[in-house]
């Protein structure tokens, strides 16, 4: 397929790459005031870079070390002052971005640690691991507040509610579950069985107004569900039925800027898919790795305005929205 | 957005019903939860000020400045500010972004309590009710210089009562009127601008302790020592002369005749449907009213001492009290029970047991690979809206952008 760029909306700031030694880069956050980028890595670092406008794009701050293993999630704090880090050594580590030192170690988990997610006040941590749980930190104090154990296979993605009342959960057992954060009950549950059997799902996310739920599963499809009514309302597909992702979970984004009503997501060889949201069409797509490589996670800054791609390798690349 | 998730009936309950928790942060004196709902402010006896998280129920933030117990605190409507009264004869504004006082007022006396104007954007202008002196209200707009109004206590009307104190002062919700209470039964109302009494009403021959506006609706309770809560049905007209027209018609008694409790706190409920208060005796509970006939409808048991204030919030169904020997937090709330069909979306609850019997084409085999695409393709027409949020939630609150206060995650020093 010829590969129409005419309709891009974005345009290439800068090219990072940071490939060292080998090591791959599993995520890369926007902090929240827009100001700096981490990646983390699989050679137990998260380094900390500014945004800059010109063409050089970022430039380094600081490397946090500390982990004893590889890095496989990273998650700003609200205010953009703390950085939460979460590794197969077991650990969630806090980090004071401005100081560089790391001011709290979280243990618990028993397994490899996912992934991360704040809520909207800065005060409660939630994290998923491969022991199958989800743990919701109560950061005030380090502690464990509650143990969600309904999933039977390593927690892949979660995410909260506008509100901060409900956390979605994704597993490799196929299930994307719902919970109170109050009471720590399931709510509801979601499994796609119509293909025969259920997917590993490997991303979710809430939309802007938290009645619908983006996923990923490693059949290669995103969907979208309405979770009130149990039902996927779309479903986003790579052209000529390449899939999207069988083996990584590479996350979503809704683009929502300037009136846009976009999903974007990286593939598993370099590029990133944008999809109407309505026509499910992909309308245009980036090339944001030059040797096919992964994009792990495509950051979305201001819904949109700003994307922040990086893949496996450690290409980072920069994009505007053009208006 | 959880509640639309959860068992209607239990979320439609009004009021709580069950002691969920103790809190215990110190001797808690004063408590005040914001309008959003997320945090609680309590005063402690020793004048320090803590603020917990309502998710984490862990305290987030830690005020000092006042040297004796708090009397009265009071949030703005943003949530930002945090107006504390204090026996230490000041009132402090704190300003939980920077977490500091931005403004302080000393008196010549301890402070009853204080209140905020309500509906006001700016935090700065309150009024104060005084140990043994005047009720004042204070414009601090201006930190250099901060404006200090005393109000009348004598009533409207010469009645020959002489040598009384008001002891509680309160904002009518659109804050144009205030209304205070006298140590010998008496309500000033008092215009908030022109700051002149306009009317007295004696309401009863003793001490008025607290005066509780409901935020919806035009109900007043006014809880007085002669161990009788009174409500009020108030209503303002303006006149074509701009000046108002106020009307207070009793419309229920509230006490308990046979212990003859004395009531400590008073507070409505969101709607002004129902009306709670803390007792003082023998008795160690909070008891609920319907407003509408005055009738009794529930005491909240479980807590082993005396309890001092109530604090009702509404967004969590939640009513908090103060115990007066401990100074501890007990939390009343209600309890949902885990729906067991929300682990498994094929299972259904059903009352009783069914007989089973095989639908024609249950077990029929759908080769899916052929239709799925067509199935899909129709199922997916329809035009999904992901942005707009709903704008209440399902006990229809509206989502309010509320002040988020910073959380510092470093470890404190021992």
């Amino acid at each position: 397929m010829t590969q129409d760029l005419s309709q891009s909306k974005y345009k290439l700031r800068s090219i990072h790459k940071q490939t060292q030694n080998d090591n791959l880069v599993s995520t890369c956050k926007i902090s929240p005031d827009g100001k700096m980028l981490a990646t983390a890595s699989s050679d137990k670092t998260i380094k900390l870079w500014s945004i800059t406008d010109n063409s050089n794009g970022l430039k380094l701050i600081r490397t946090l070390i500390g982990h004893s293993k590889g890095i496989s999630d990273i998650s700003f704090s609200p205010n953009s002052k703390y950085l939460a880090s979460a590794s197969d050594d077991l650990t969630i580590r806090i980090w004071d971005v401005e100081f560089g030192e790391q001011i709290q170690i979280l243990k618990g988990h028993t397994y490899h640690i996912n992934t991360l997610c704040f809520n909207f006040k800065g005060s409660i941590l939630l994290s998923g691991s491969s022991d199958e749980n989800i743990r919701i930190w109560d950061l005030k104090n380090g502690k464990c507040l509650k143990i969600l154990s309904a999933h039977s296979d390593p927690i892949s993605s979660l995410d909260f509610s506008f509100d901060g009342t409900i956390i979605v959960s994704g597993s490799y057992d196929g299930l994307i579950r719902l919970f109170d954060l109050e009471t720590g009950q399931c709510l509801k549950t979601l499994i796609y069985d119509k293909s025969g059997s259920s997917f590993p799902i490997s991303f979710v996310k809430f939309s802007p107004n938290s009645k619908y739920i983006l996923s990923s599963s490693l059949d290669g499809f995103l969907r979208l569900w309405d979770y009130m009514n149990n039902k996927v309302v779309k479903t986003f597909k790579n052209n000529d039925s390449k899939s999207i992702s069988e083996k990584y979970n590479l996350n979503s984004n809704f683009i929502t800027f300037n009136n846009e009503l976009l999903i974007c997501s990286g593939d598993e060889v370099g590029e990133i898919l944008f999809w109407d949201l309505q026509s499910k069409d992909i309308v245009f797509k980036l090339i944001a790795s030059h040797d096919n490589s992964p994009i792990m996670q495509v950051e979305s800054f201001n819904d949109g305005e700003l994307l922040i791609s990086c893949s496996l390798k450690g290409e980072i690349c920069i994009w505007d929205y053009i208006k | 957005m959880n509640l639309s998730l959860l068992d209607p009936f239990a979320v439609a309950k009004e009021y709580p019903e069950v002691l969920t928790q103790t809190l215990s942060y110190g001797h808690s004196t004063c408590i005040k939860s914001t309008r959003s709902g997320d945090y609680l402010a309590s005063g402690l006896i020793d004048g320090t000020i803590i603020i917990i998280d309502n998710d984490t129920n862990s305290t987030i933030s830690i005020l000092h400045d006042h040297t004796r117990s708090i009397t009265s605190l009071c949030w703005s409507y943003c949530g930002r500010y945090l107006l504390s009264g204090s026996r230490d004869w000041k009132v402090n504004l704190w300003d939980l972004q920077k977490g500091h006082v931005i403004r302080s007022v000393t008196f010549e006396g301890p402070v009853w309590n204080c209140t905020l104007v309500p509906g006001s954007e700016s935090p700065f202008q309150f009024v104060a009710a005084l140990l043994e002196d005047d009720p004042v209200f204070v414009d601090m707009s201006c930190a250099n210089s901060i404006k200090i109004t005393k109000l009348e206590t004598d009533p409207f009307v010469d009645d020959g009562d002489r040598k009384h104190w008001t002891l509680t002062c309160a904002y009518e919700k659109t804050g144009r009127f205030i209304f205070n209470g006298t140590s010998k039964g008496w309500l000033n109302i008092i215009d908030g601008k022109s700051f002149e009494t306009v009317k007295s009403i004696k309401i009863c021959n003793s001490n008025i302790k607290g005066i509780e506006f409901s935020s919806i609706g035009e109900n007043v309770a006014i809880n007085s020592s002669d161990r009788i809560i009174r409500q009020y049905k108030l209503t303002i007209a303006e006149r074509e002369n701009g000046t108002y027209k106020l009307n207070l018609e009793l419309e229920n008694r509230y006490q308990d005749a046979v212990n003859r409790l004395q009531w400590n706190s008073v507070k409505f409920n969101h709607n002004s449907e129902y009306l709670c208060a803390s007792t003082l005796g023998a008795t160690h509970d909070v008891y609920i009213w319907e407003t509408g006939m005055g009738s009794l409808i529930k005491i909240l048991e479980g807590s082993n001492e005396e309890l001092i204030e109530v604090d009702w919030n509404f967004r969590r169904c939640c009513i908090t009290a103060t115990g007066m020997d401990s100074g501890m937090l007990y939390n009343w709330s209600i309890v949902i029970p885990q729906k067991w069909s929300a682990l498994a979306p094929d299972f259904e609850e059903i009352e009783e047991n069914i007989d089973y019997e095989e639908k024609e084409d249950e077990f029929d085999f759908v080769d899916y690979d052929d239709d799925l695409n067509k199935i899909i393709e129709e199922e997916e027409r329809d035009i999904v809206d992901v942005i707009t949020k709903e704008k209440t939630d399902a006990r229809g609150f509206p989502f309010v952008e509320s002040f988020v206060i910073n959380v510092s995650l470093q470890p404190e020093l021992e």
